[in-house]
């Protein structure tokens, strides 16, 4: 999944993934990037869009959570993954994603 | 038989207390750029060792490889504890060397510090496995909600390691540690000035208590 996402980000693309990166892929994510950086290619910007907090959620919020990932599996929510060169910036709040492009 | 070794286990765990208490606890600090973890590691190692970890500056990424200060000794709450702080590069996830040049250095100059910046994000990524304790570095005049905050504290969640915001920079006036407190209430928040020593006292209490 890293070397798909570091090779078609290289290639300019803003990739759109159906699920969540766990933090610990994230952290690989932005290791390999680290690794790839060159004078072509400056580095990423990404939104994970799904909060994996649940502490702060009501019962309600949480047992709908529950069942969500019973059926869909864990891995649900959103992933936008943009290239440095052509996202200047992914703004986020909980509720939100703005793309500030170059 | 193993009745009889009675006592070399009561000795063992006796010595096993003694050298978990004389254990040096590896705090770590951690955030994005220019978020002044730099200032805060040397605000600690002034108040307590009298010298300074590193040099401070306005341009992004001052901070290339991972700091440490051995044998800091903290005493608050009616508590000592030794330490070793771990002053981390920023983390990020972009790092374009033409950025330097805004600030005016040079291209050569610029390409270099971009490289070790990459290989001082990496060093900081690898060393999240070995701190004790974290404290996690946030400008209280940025939105928090950014993916390498929430990136640094998934982390950091995942390796069970204690961590403490530092809502840095309540200096300034657009300072606001409420929106750190709304978007990360799980956690102890402390607006804190690591630059005027505004509130430091509170953060040493808290370390005290999470170790």
């Amino acid at each position: 999944m890293i070397d798909f996402i570091i090779k078609e980000t290289r290639k300019e693309n803003i990739i759109v993934i159906e699920g969540s990166l766990n933090s610990i892929e994230e952290a690989n994510l932005i290791q390999a990037t680290m690794e790839n950086i060159d004078k072509k290619f400056p580095g990423i910007e990404i939104a994970n869009l799904h909060s994996n907090n649940i502490e702060n959620l009501s019962f309600k919020e949480k047992a709908k959570r529950f069942i969500v990932n019973k059926l869909y599996g864990k891995k649900r929510g959103l992933t936008i993954i943009g290239p440095a060169k052509l996202v200047k910036q992914i703004k986020r709040d909980p509720n939100n994603v703005i793309l500030k492009m170059m | 038989m193993v009745k009889g070794l009675g006592w070399l286990f009561k000795l063992n765990n006796w010595f096993s207390s003694i050298f978990k208490r004389k254990k040096s606890v590896k705090l770590g600090l951690y955030g994005s750029t220019n978020a002044g973890k730099t200032t805060l590691a040397n605000r600690i190692s002034l108040d307590w060792l009298g010298e300074e970890v590193g040099s401070v500056s306005n341009v992004p990424h001052e901070t290339r490889k991972v700091q440490k200060k051995e044998n800091i000794t903290i005493e608050s709450g009616g508590k000592k504890l030794n330490m070793t702080l771990i002053d981390t590069p920023g983390i990020a996830t972009r790092i374009d060397f033409e950025d330097f040049k805004k600030y005016g250095i040079k291209t050569k100059e610029a390409k270099n510090r971009a490289k070790e910046a990459t290989q001082g994000i990496i060093e900081a990524i690898k060393w999240l496995d070995d701190m004790d304790v974290v404290i996690a570095v946030m400008d209280a005049t940025q939105n928090p909600y950014t993916q390498v905050n929430l990136t640094i504290l998934g982390n950091l969640e995942a390796r069970k390691t204690p961590v403490i915001i530092a809502a840095n920079k309540i200096d300034l006036k657009n300072a606001k540690v409420k929106r750190i407190e709304n978007a990360f209430p799980q956690y102890k928040v402390i607006g804190i000035s690591a630059k005027n020593g505004d509130n430091i006292e509170e953060l040493y209490k808290a370390i005290s208590k999470l170790v």
